[in-house]
């Protein structure tokens, strides 16, 4: 499978019309963000709007749009607008209301941001976005080997003994998809800007 | 911090991340009966898997939907009940469903045909290649519509990615350009196509039922792609015209692609003119975008694309043989009207009861004419006839029962004004309120009147009472009627419940909301006796529902209010005969409700419902158009459409002045509206004159002590703190603080947050004494009304603190501060802003205490968060800068102080930063 790089996907997103692009972002970007929202404390609809919200600006945003990588990474503008976003929800939840038809425009709340939330986020996006890559790469008995010996933290002999394997195929699968995690994803990154 | 930006390559770290990301090979669901699962999309429902079934051995797709997405047990079932229907369809050109459960861990799935196929759009279909070849493709998945839609099965969400191509080797799709080229011709035997998901969508978007496209489109996860494959009637979210004639308009879209490269309607710009556009513009001819589509391929495509489901085909059968006739070089069929098209016409036209007769009519004639292709339809018109049957005999026997009661009370009221027919005679005219005082008395003298009609007509006057604005006098005939009718009719009677919501209302309109609760509640439990099929008792239901909905929204309990609008509407639109206005103040009511929970989208969908339906039906120029647009230009001002906001206040301003009394609350209210989108947009003069009538209309029907007069004054205030007016807007606060101290006592939050402002603007003009003493009151309220460490407690600390430190009391403000910075941290997240400001400002007073080193601490780490937070022109920014240089002025550190300096911007650069 190819796999657009999201500099390139931003070019599809700003030129002609892809509903392809914008499902290909979405499906994306929607976890990424969704997750940063809800550790901002965000209810799950109020997770989902935040996403909306950064999709709906990132699509103003893009008429006319030049990604210029100099001005800063793809992944730096998303985290602003995802901010933007978060903090836009939390002020319209904590929106002080007088109780008479005062409009109070002041008292907006904003969140703290944890650069590292959003680098955790981001690196389980990665992640994500590689182990989907890497399903047809590797067979399903590996991949099963790889979940229960090094996710689920079952002891080798036993992911062996349940997936018919020998203790050797455990360890090599373990390593060999590790090692190819590591490599698309570092291409990633690379794509990334 | 450590660099991390290679955290990738060491095994260690990667691992660690791997087992902390939720990813499908770390959290494969367990299906019973199914193994070897792999995923292979993930889509805003849920994730698809391809699995093996065991009992079978044979490859299948499974998609495992997400948790929330079916929340009760009624969905689920019907969950099983779609998913069986859908099982049902046996076409090679329907992805076949063989089986649904639920996954070990509670989910719903359903298993279908494994189709090694790529979407429609993806598979390099291009009308440059060949047409003939592309139209005979797309015929085929037209035979597969129509195949469905005879078995009465709507699909609801076709597009390019629910048609997956098999037999077209993977392409991988260009990255600069949306298609490659593919010689379909060549491969056009193995070709097939396979419609996904078919009449599964109906599950998910009923769900949804009622909500606007931009929330379905967020809680589906769908996003722009596919909202343009949608139709209008989707769009505007009116479901009962979702029928077969939906999925034609879908594959009109689909065709338009093929046939164009682009969209019917273009979808990355504005989203709301994209929904607007789909609703309402005509896409562009795609012989305007590509001149050599033939003209008929063309028709054909706009066909399928016309707003109006009746101007569409109106079978996916007929726009297969048109075009089939177009491949085979015969005329095409598109532009004849269609019968269903000429019958719906003719029977719009009736109305009421008379609607009996029609539905059976539609069904019959539907039968013969257009049965097989509306079995949907014809399902719907069954179970309407019989509603309507139903409410034909409760009419009939209610009517009955109105007619005696109206004769009752005619002859009662004819006898009334007989007896003041002196009166009238004399030289002064009799008011209404007179008569009706004469009526009441008159009803205690006369005898031989039944208890029913002595409720019936004390209501009767009470409710005049009511609409006359005596409140009091409405009070209490409403009370007494309860008590009348409560022995008459018993408690536990629809009657009685009728008359509690009665007072209810009156109570809640006089400002007591717990005796008012208290009684609609009493209602609401009789009315939960109400069977399902007395649609008249479920209409009063619902507007005792709505009426509890409004008394929820004063409380403040937007949750609440949120789903008592949504049952009212529901029970209130089984009764299409009457209560038209208070459907339409349901449907405002719930928007406005929705609006101020932050659901915007939501609510501006419902304000537009209300708006058309009020429009179609009571006329352009009707009070309650006017009433729903003032709140349609409050939701304008708040989301920043000024113009938008300022037509829809100017039109409703022009109907209110035609139609009612100059002096009406209601123009007040539209005068004060436009005055906050004057004061949004800057123009403080206008604003504050607008207000000013306002308040002087508000004054005269509410009085002086009113909320919403007091509510004008404080925006008068504001709005002179910020022309510098300081006097004027001291002067104002206090006008606001003695009233809403008379009106709603001392000692409330709200109380403290005016004297909050007010000492802010007295601290502005130098009288820091008044402002301390003003936030040492404010102060104390909100100690004994707010939580303890309510972060409005915490920031009056702070400020109080600012305050003691321009009066040179620094050492009284440090242990202030700590206190505050403390109180955050307990409420707020680590981080957060305000604990900044409060540590900026205790930096500040450290700097007065001549401790510099720790001043330096605090300064420097909260800088960091309010640099982080606002942008270099805020307030905050410029006087987190603006400590920095005092410190290390007074800290004798000249040079890090001209290094702060440089970065304070300029004057200029602050100037066109204020508005």
């Amino acid at each position: 499978m190819s796999y657009t790089t999201p500099i390139r996907l931003l070019h599809r997103l700003a030129g002609d019309i892809d509903p392809t692009a914008w499902a290909e972002f979405h499906r994306r970007y929607l976890d990424l963000i969704r997750g940063f929202a809800h550790r901002h404390g965000l209810q799950p609809a109020d997770c989902d709007d935040v996403a909306q919200d950064v999709f709906v600006a990132l699509s103003q945003s893009l008429s006319g749009f030049q990604y210029d990588p100099k001005k800063g990474k793809f992944r730096s503008y998303l985290k602003t607008l995802a901010i933007r976003a978060i903090n836009r929800k939390l002020r319209q939840k904590y929106e002080r209301r007088v109780q008479c038809d005062i409009e109070d425009e002041q008292n907006a709340v904003t969140c703290a941001f944890d650069g590292e939330v959003w680098e955790d986020e981001w690196r389980q996006y990665h992640i994500r976005l590689a182990m989907g890559r890497l399903t047809g790469e590797f067979n399903e008995r590996d991949r099963m080997a790889f979940t229960r010996y090094a996710i689920l933290g079952q002891s080798a002999a036993q992911t062996a003994e349940a997936l018919g394997m020998s203790l050797d195929q455990v360890y090599q699968a373990k390593s060999r998809i590790l090692k190819r995690l590591a490599e698309r994803i570092a291409q990633q990154v690379e794509e990334e800007g | 911090m450590r660099d991390d930006s290679r955290w990738f390559t060491d095994a260690g770290l990667l691992l660690e991340a791997v087992c902390r990301t939720s990813t499908h090979w770390g959290q494969l669901p367990e299906i019973p009966g199914y193994d070897e699962l792999v995923e292979i999309r993930r889509g805003g429902q849920g994730v698809v898997y391809k699995g093996r079934q065991r009992s079978t051995n044979r490859t299948v797709a499974i998609k495992v939907l997400l948790d929330d997405i079916y929340a009760s047990e009624a969905s689920r079932l019907r969950f099983e009940q779609e998913m069986q229907i859908a099982a049902r369809l046996r076409d090679p050109h329907i992805v076949r469903i063989y089986d649904s459960g639920m996954t070990s861990d509670g989910r719903l799935f359903y298993a279908m045909e494994y189709v090694d196929g790529v979407p429609i759009d993806c598979a390099g279909l291009k009308f440059g290649n060949d047409l003939k070849q592309t139209l005979a493709l797309f015929a085929k998945i037209c035979d597969a519509v129509q195949y469905a839609h005879q078995r009465g099965i709507i699909h609801r969400d076709l597009k390019p990615g629910n048609i997956l191509i098999e037999g077209i080797p993977v392409t991988p799709v260009d990255e600069d350009s949306s298609h490659t080229a593919f010689d379909l011709k060549a491969r056009s035997e193995v070709v097939h196509p396979k419609i996904l998901d078919f009449g599964l969508a109906k599950i998910v978007l009923d769900e949804m039922e009622g909500l606007s496209a931009l929330t379905r489109v967020s809680q589906t996860g769908q996003f722009l792609g596919s909202l343009a494959f949608a139709s209008p009637e989707q769009i505007e979210g009116t479901y009962e015209r979702v029928d077969t004639r939906t999925d034609i308009y879908s594959l009109g879209a689909i065709l338009y692609q093929l046939l164009t490269g682009r969209l019917p309607h273009p979808v990355h710009q504005n989203l709301r003119r994209t929904l607007n556009d789909i609703t309402t513009t005509a896409p562009p001819r795609p012989r305007s975008l590509r001149a050599d589509i033939p003209n008929d391929v063309e028709t054909m495509a706009l066909r399928c694309l016309a707003k109006e489901p009746e101007r569409r085909y109106q079978t996916a059968g007929d726009l297969a043989a048109d075009i089939r006739r177009f491949l085979t070089g015969k005329p095409i069929d598109a532009k004849r009207d269609h019968t269903w098209y000429v019958l719906r016409k003719t029977l719009s036209r009736r109305k009421g009861i008379a609607a009996l007769a029609t539905m059976l009519f539609v069904l019959l004639a539907g039968y013969a004419v257009t049965m097989p292709l509306l079995y949907q339809k014809s399902q719907e018109a069954e179970r309407q006839t019989q509603v309507l049957y139903q409410r034909a005999l409760e009419a009939e026997r209610r009517t009955q029962e109105e007619a005696e009661m109206n004769q009752a009370l005619n002859s009662f009221l004819l006898g009334t004004l007989q007896k003041s027919s002196p009166e009238l005679a004399s030289s002064r005219d009799m008011t209404v309120r007179e008569m009706l005082d004469q009526a009441a008395d008159r009803l205690h003298e006369t005898a031989g009147l039944s208890p029913p009609m002595v409720v019936g007509i004390q209501r009767v006057i009470a409710g005049a009472h009511g609409k006359l604005g005596h409140l009091d006098t409405a009070e209490r005939g409403f009370r007494e009627a309860l008590e009348r009718g409560r022995i008459a009719f018993g408690s536990n009677s629809f009657r009685a419940a009728a008359l509690m919501r009665d007072l209810g209302e009156v109570l809640w309109y006089r400002g007591r909301l717990e005796e008012a609760e208290q009684l609609l509640n009493e209602a609401l439990a009789v009315y939960e006796q109400v069977t399902d099929d007395d649609i008249l008792r479920q209409s009063e239901y619902g507007l005792c529902l709505f009426s509890m909905a409004h008394l929820h929204h004063a409380r403040g309990r937007p949750d609440q209010a949120v789903q008592c609008y949504r049952r009212a509407i529901s029970m209130i639109d089984g009764d299409a005969k009457a209560q038209r206005f208070q459907r339409l103040m349901a449907k405002t009511g719930l928007a406005t409700t929705l609006f101020e929970r932050g659901q915007w989208a939501e609510a501006k969908q419902r304000y537009l419902e209300a708006l058309t339906e009020a429009r179609e039906k009571l006329g352009e120029d009707h009070t309650m158009v006017a009433t729903i647009l003032t709140h349609l230009g409050r939701y304008h001002t708040r989301t920043e459409s000024f113009e938008e906001s300022e037509s829809c206040l100017n039109k409703a301003l022009a109907i209110y002045r035609e139609k009612l009394d100059p002096e009406h609350a209601s123009i007040a209210t539209v005068l004060a509206r436009l005055g906050n989108l004057k004061s949004a947009i800057g123009d403080l003069e206008s604003a504050e004159r607008f207000w000013r009538d306002a308040q002087s209309i508000y004054s005269k029907s509410f009085g002086e002590h009113h909320e919403k007069v007091i509510g004008i004054i404080h925006n008068l205030a504001k709005s002179k703190e910020r022309r510098k007016d300081y006097a004027g807007a001291v002067q104002d606060y206090r006008v606001v603080l003695e009233r809403y101290g008379q009106a709603y006592g001392e000692n409330r939050p709200t109380t403290a947050l005016i004297r909050a402002n007010l000492a802010n603007v007295l601290a502005g003009i130098g009288e820091t004494e008044q402002a301390e003493e003003e936030l040492r009151k404010a102060l104390a309220t909100l100690k004994s009304t707010r939580p303890e460490n309510h972060h409005d407690t915490a920031k009056t600390i702070v400020w109080l603190a600012w305050i003691l430190m321009k009066r040179d009391k620094a050492a009284d403000a440090e242990p202030l501060l700590h206190q505050a910075i403390n109180m955050l941290k307990t409420t707020l997240p680590p981080g957060h802003s305000w604990i900044a400001l409060a540590e900026n400002t205790l930096g500040a007073c450290l700097t007065q205490l001549n401790r510099y080193e720790e001043a330096e601490t605090y300064l420097l780490d909260s800088w960091q968060v309010i640099e982080a937070q606002y942008d270099s022109t805020h307030e905050y920014t410029v006087k987190a800068l603006s400590r920095l240089c005092e410190l290390y002025d007074a800290w004798g550190k000249p040079e890090e102080a001209a290094e702060w300096r440089s970065y304070v911007p300029a004057e200029e650069e602050l100037e066109s930063e204020i508005r």
